[in-house]
């Protein structure tokens, strides 16, 4: 049989990824809604009655809130409003089905941070978008609790940020 | 991997950052008013100053351009600056 | 038979023996030792052959700075190539063998090599080896030329952890001085790491006894370690400090022996302190490299660390007050020995020998017997140990810029210029003694601005002094400089009479200091017998520039498993799983792992090129880009984005448009669809997403008013499923779609909205086949159900799975071009005919100046052209050049970017770019490939349906 060079068999079929240590636990959530929001954000988030919007590592609460991506944008989780420009001064695009969601749990949340990025998890910074492992966009907050970590990925990015999930979690569980 | 201070962000890693070319490098405007000359300079020449330079940068994951001064040679860099002033 | 174990003594378990074999012979020795310790312990000499004369060679020193003894180490599953004897723990059970000879360090089969020595000075490969061609020898000198043997076999490796960590202060080495350091920071409240290379923390103190604050050193030590526990500070053993990065990042290696691969702990302190220590030189005299001669100091930690002597009748040659105790120590072990000391006014400790001389040569063939000293007088020996003084281990403060100074009396190099963030201690320093360094601690540590308790006390020492010794030019016999590259005085005397004279050209036209020891006991004296030769001092002739790593470091270490998935992951479809399922062959394009046909051989494509104009063609589209542009100032932002006019555009239509850069280059094509006033969506190439994004971001922010026009990158929230062909909207209604299809509410270029159950959809009436086509854009997580009702509502209409190789097919068949494939880094516009909006667009976009440019109107541009073959020879291959013969010579015209079998046209087609081809066409050309000719005809890059009818089919 001729080379049909079929990847096919290099990539292994994407699958959900639950994985448990001591001291922390990764796993896929089920979809959340979530929108890009850009513009005049005060006025987006008074007009949605949401708390200010939390930066990386920020702790943000309840169902529905607000990430804060860059100087004029930001991810509301929870909700998926309208697309388009708003008249209040804001536009929205959708993007619940476009980031995956990770659940990392656990006191030893440091241990995995230490290794996903050089930034200083004590230094605040505004926005919660960052580069994480190998090089993959993705964002970082916490929910509703210090140790309850939230990480947005690109959906269709799941299946790397699984591997380099898999090797960071083997490398610590040792 | 060098660390540089994006206006908005902070202190991130370079490999979250794109260099975007000479700071103060404006646009010719004008079409056929503009020479050849000119034109060509600012698409090519680089000033490449040994020493003390002054950069155009994006924070790729926040999508911050700013203005950045770095030394070409010892490597330091400063804080960088935001083009549109501070307003969060 | 030379070194062997003392009856008691050391770190050594004598409970637990641990045999291992060394080139094929059993050896045993204890837990604790290191392979060198063990091998010395048990007699053996000779442990390698060095690098370039094959001569033999026994153990120098007792650490890094070894550069005799290397291993290639196999332990069970895991193989060690090219090992540093004295840094690897014995283990039970490992095969080891010489790394530098072959077959075995006794043995080597190129001793012969050291005969022809005086043919094969420095640099013997630039003069010799030449005719009649360098690349016959290159091999042989390849094979000899190695250190350790790569096993191609051996794969596994696995992942190294690797680990960013910040802390307020990192001191580099556990030895008295960093421990004290430490401690004193991490008891005022400091995040402290403190890390070493050994394999247990104490330092100097391992070798040399003290007693400070009152305790002797081993209780010292251990309480020292305990307060370290209790303050929270983090001690990482086995953990080298090897570099000194820009923006103050000090990388460490720490090595494990559980079979783990490294980690890489990338370290960001405030302050990095270094009580790095210092290492002891060797002496320069005829035969300096014979086995047997070795570093008093090392000699003096196998003594203590691990109770084996070097000899019994042992010459100690020194230039400084150091090494008297090491003779003492030897002497209580019951050794003979003769302390030989340069100093004119040497003294010796109570009860050993005393000669005030130094060694000119010393004697030997297969290990020293004897050496000859200045007076004439000559001594019988098993061992010979030298001192030419200390040079404190300075690299990571070097790497960061600090420039050492050179401190005549005590000859050495010790730091100069003040490095920001980082400070030096102890030996580092060029403190010699313990109490100098530990009143010198507050000093190093102030940085940190903490209240400090006071720094430890020990006893007063004498003060260091030393006659330094250098080669000297002219010296008789083969002195050598650098062990591990085989560098002798006479080389470097070499480099001089033929000008090399810089210190870095000595280095890299004599390769001293270039070897893995990096010229850790040779730098000074090479340079300082250059600095005699050329009538400078040793801080004239300077140092090379200090890099990492400072001692080697595995690849994995700096790969961290990055390799396999992890190289270079693809983006994956939400469909993948259906596609596979439906038979598909998966190919990378543009990142994305995507279907590139359906079935078991690629006679599938042209199956499916054909059955898509024939019926209907559905594709997985979802990698389009959807970037979405929207607020007050985004149409006057797209219209200066474009090359094409945009303003015209109306909400629910779209238009084919291509970005430039500002070189006038085409940088992305695409279709731009408006939604509304103030929101359309750009769609770019799967592969530009990235970059499209970073361009329409640069220019919001650098020239319109980033708070009126925004960007969202919707790409992966959307599934795009493409219906095309005849058949489309008959399978569109099939499958269950809502949605007004009639060419008057959605004609061709026009969007609209529909529902499939409860899922909104955005249909795009978008053609890249260049047949009536649809692309149906649904959220990416519900597309499962649709993308299944479309092949079942297909099904009944011939439908076919359509891969990317197919699809690239058929829009070949209509010209529709792909950036990057059928455009290069040149390609203007105009070459490609779009001469329009130069023309008439009258407002400013990206890249139309550079449009006028004098080159832009060079009339032999390249230009996309179709090519019609004519040779009846099949499709030409991609890449092939169009030829012009000139001169009988050929010339290039251009090249072929795009090529296929159209099963529709049952022909070959092509597409490329050729000089003046608008001008040409019709006109039958040359191609050339791999030397052979083919020809084609230029024709009009659209080779089906040019009137676009079948848009509308």
């Amino acid at each position: 049989m001729a080379d049909t060079f079929d990847r096919a068999a290099f990539w292994p079929e994407p699958a959900a990824f639950a994985q448990d240590i001591p001291g922390l636990s990764v796993r896929d959530l089920p979809e959340l809604p979530q929108a890009y929001v850009s513009g005049d954000l005060a006025a987006f988030l008074a007009a949605g009655a949401l708390a200010p919007a939390v930066g990386l590592l920020g702790l943000a609460q309840g169902d529905r809130y607000a990430v804060r991506l860059a100087r004029h944008r930001l991810l509301v989780v929870g909700i998926e409003p309208d697309a388009g420009w708003n008249p209040g001064g804001w536009g929205v695009t959708p993007v619940g089905a476009g980031l995956a969601v990770v659940a990392v749990t656990g006191p030893r949340w440091r241990d995995f941070f230490a290794r996903a990025t050089p930034i200083d998890p004590d230094a605040a910074s505004a926005s919660a978008a960052f580069l994480l492992g190998d090089g993959l966009p993705a964002i970082l907050t916490r929910h509703d609790a210090p140790d309850n970590l939230r990480l947005h990925v690109g959906r269709a990015t799941l299946p790397a940020l699984h591997d380099w999930l898999g090797d960071c979690l083997n490398a610590m569980a040792r | 991997m060098q660390i540089f201070t994006c206006p908005f962000c902070g202190p991130r890693p370079e490999t979250e950052f794109h260099f975007g070319g000479d700071l103060g490098n404006a646009r010719p405007e004008g079409f056929r008013a503009v020479s050849d000359d000119e034109w060509s300079r600012y698409l090519y020449h680089r000033r490449n100053e040994k020493g003390a330079v002054r950069e155009v940068w994006m924070h790729m994951t926040c999508g911050e351009l700013f203005a950045m001064e770095r030394d070409s040679v010892t490597m330091e860099a400063a804080p960088g600056h935001a083009l549109h002033g501070d307003a969060p | 038979m030379t070194g062997f174990r003392l009856k008691t003594g050391g770190e050594i378990d004598r409970a637990r023996p641990v045999t291992f074999t060394f080139d094929g012979e059993s050896v045993t020795g204890f837990a604790g030792d290191t392979y060198a310790s063990a091998l010395m312990a048990s007699g053996h000499m000779v442990m390698g052959r060095s690098f370039k004369y094959r001569r033999r060679r026994g153990l120098w020193g007792a650490g890094v700075e070894e550069p005799n003894v290397w291993l290639d180490i196999t332990c069970g599953a895991g193989f060690a190539p090219g090992r540093r004897a004295t840094t690897e723990p014995a283990q039970h059970g490992a095969v080891t063998r010489a790394a530098t000879a072959s077959p075995s360090a006794e043995r080597d089969a190129t001793g012969a090599f050291d005969w022809f020595g005086r043919f094969i000075p420095s640099g013997f490969y630039y003069k010799t080896f030449m005719w009649p061609d360098w690349h016959l020898f290159e091999r042989h000198i390849r094979a000899q030329a190695g250190i350790g043997t790569v096993r191609r076999d051996f794969t596994d490796v696995p992942p190294a952890d690797r680990i960013h960590h910040h802390c307020d202060l990192l001191v580099v080495g556990a030895g008295p001085v960093g421990l004290a350091a430490a401690v004193m920071a991490a008891e005022a409240g400091a995040r402290v790491m403190l890390v070493d290379e050994q394999d247990r923390a104490g330092g100097s103190l391992l070798a040399h006894p003290a007693v400070i604050d009152g305790q002797a050193a081993p209780d010292w030590l251990a309480a020292a370690l305990a307060r370290l526990a209790a303050a929270g500070a983090r001690v990482l053993m086995r953990a080298t400090a090897f570099g000194s990065y820009d923006h103050g990042l000090v990388a460490v290696n720490q090595r494990h022996d559980d079979g783990r691969s490294d980690t890489m702990w990338q370290v960001r302190p405030h302050h990095v302190l270094l009580a790095t220590g210092a290492i002891d030189r060797p002496l320069p005299f005829a035969n300096n490299d014979l086995p047997g001669i070795m570093s008093a100091e090392a000699a003096l930690v196998y003594l203590r660390r691990y109770a084996v002597a070097p000899g019994r009748r042992v010459v100690v040659a020194t230039s400084n007050n150091r090494t008297g105790a090491v003779a003492q120590a030897l002497a209580e072990a019951g050794v003979a020995v003769t302390l030989v000391d340069a100093r004119a006014d040497a003294t010796a400790p109570a009860g050993i020998a005393l000669i005030r001389s130094r060694i000119i040569e010393a004697h030997g063939r297969r290990g020293v017997r004897s050496v000859t000293l200045a007076d004439g007088q000559r001594i019988d020996c098993d061992a010979v140990l030298v001192s030419g003084g200390l040079t404190p281990t300075i690299h990571l403060y070097a790497q960061a810029r600090g420039k050492p100074a050179w401190d005549a009396e005590k000859a050495a190099f010790v730091p100069g210029s003040t490095v920001a963030g980082m400070t030096l201690a102890g030996a580092a320093a060029g403190q010699f003694t313990l109490a100098g360094a530990f009143a010198a601690l507050p000093e190093a540590l102030a940085p940190l601005g903490l209240p400090l308790a006071a720094a430890p006390v020990t006893g007063a020492a004498p003060r260091y002094e030393i006659a330094a010794m250098w080669p000297e030019p002219g010296e008789k016999g083969r002195v050598w400089i650098d062990l591990q590259h085989d560098v002798t005085a006479k080389d470097v005397e070499l480099a001089a009479r033929e000008n090399f004279t810089s210190v870095e050209h000595l280095k890299r036209y004599t390769t001293l200091g270039m070897a893995t020891d990096q010229g850790k006991t040779s730098n000074l004296a090479g340079l300082a017998l250059m600095g005699a030769l050329t009538g400078r001092t040793v801080p004239q002739v300077g140092t090379t520039t200090y890099r990492p790593p400072y001692t080697p470091v595995p690849y994995e270490s700096f790969a961290a498993g990055r390799r396999g998935v992890r190289f270079n992951p693809v983006k994956r479809l939400a469909l993948e799983s259906a596609h596979r399922a439906a038979g598909a062959v998966l190919r990378e394009y543009g990142g994305w792992l995507r279907p590139a046909f359906y079935g078991t051989d690629d006679s599938a494509i042209l199956i499916e090129a054909k059955q898509a104009r024939e019926s209907a063609a559905l594709f997985d589209g979802s990698t389009l880009g959807k970037i979405e542009v929207m607020g007050p100032q985004a149409e006057d932002f797209l219209e200066f984005v474009y090359y094409n006019s945009i303003r015209s555009l109306k909400p629910g239509r779209g238009r084919y448009c291509f970005v430039l850069s500002e070189t006038g280059v085409v940088f992305d094509d695409g279709v731009l669809l408006r939604l509304a006033p103030d929101h359309f969506i750009v769609s770019c190439s799967s592969s530009h997403v990235d970059g499209m994004r970073g361009l329409l971001e640069e220019w919001r922010q650098d020239r319109f008013d980033p708070s009126r026009v925004f960007i969202h990158d919707a790409t992966q929230h959307w599934a795009t499923l493409t219906v095309s062909g005849p058949q489309a909207r008959a399978i569109i209604a099939g499958a269950g779609v809502e949605a007004d299809l009639s060419d008057d509410v959605l004609p061709h270029m026009a969007i609209g909205a529909g529902r499939f159950g409860d899922q909104p959809l955005r249909i795009a009436r978008v053609s890249f086949t260049g047949d009536r086509s649809y692309e149906i854009s649904i959220r990416a997580t519900q597309a499962a159900p649709l993308w299944a009702a479309l092949r079942q509502a297909g099904s009944d209409h011939g439908a076919v799975l359509l891969g990317m190789e197919a699809l690239t097919i058929l829009r070949a068949e209509k010209g529709y071009l792909i950036i990057g494939k059928d455009t290069d880094g040149t390609t203007l516009p105009q070459d490609l005919g779009l001469t329009g909006p130069l023309a008439k667009k009258s407002e400013e976009f990206i890249g139309r100046r550079s449009l006028i440019l004098p080159d832009a109107a060079d009339a032999n541009r390249r230009q996309f052209t179709g090519i019609e073959v004519t040779d009846g020879l099949g499709p030409l291959p991609c890449g092939a050049h169009g030829v012009e013969d000139r001169d009988g010579r050929p010339r290039s015209l251009g090249y072929v970017t795009s090529s296929y079998f159209s099963p529709t046209l049952d022909r070959p087609i092509a597409l490329g770019l050729i000089e003046r081809a608008q001008a040409r066409q019709g006109e039958e050309i040359a191609f050339q490939h791999l030397g052979q000719r083919r020809r084609g005809r230029l024709v009009a890059p659209c080779f089906l349906d040019p009137d676009g009818g079948r848009l509308h089919g």
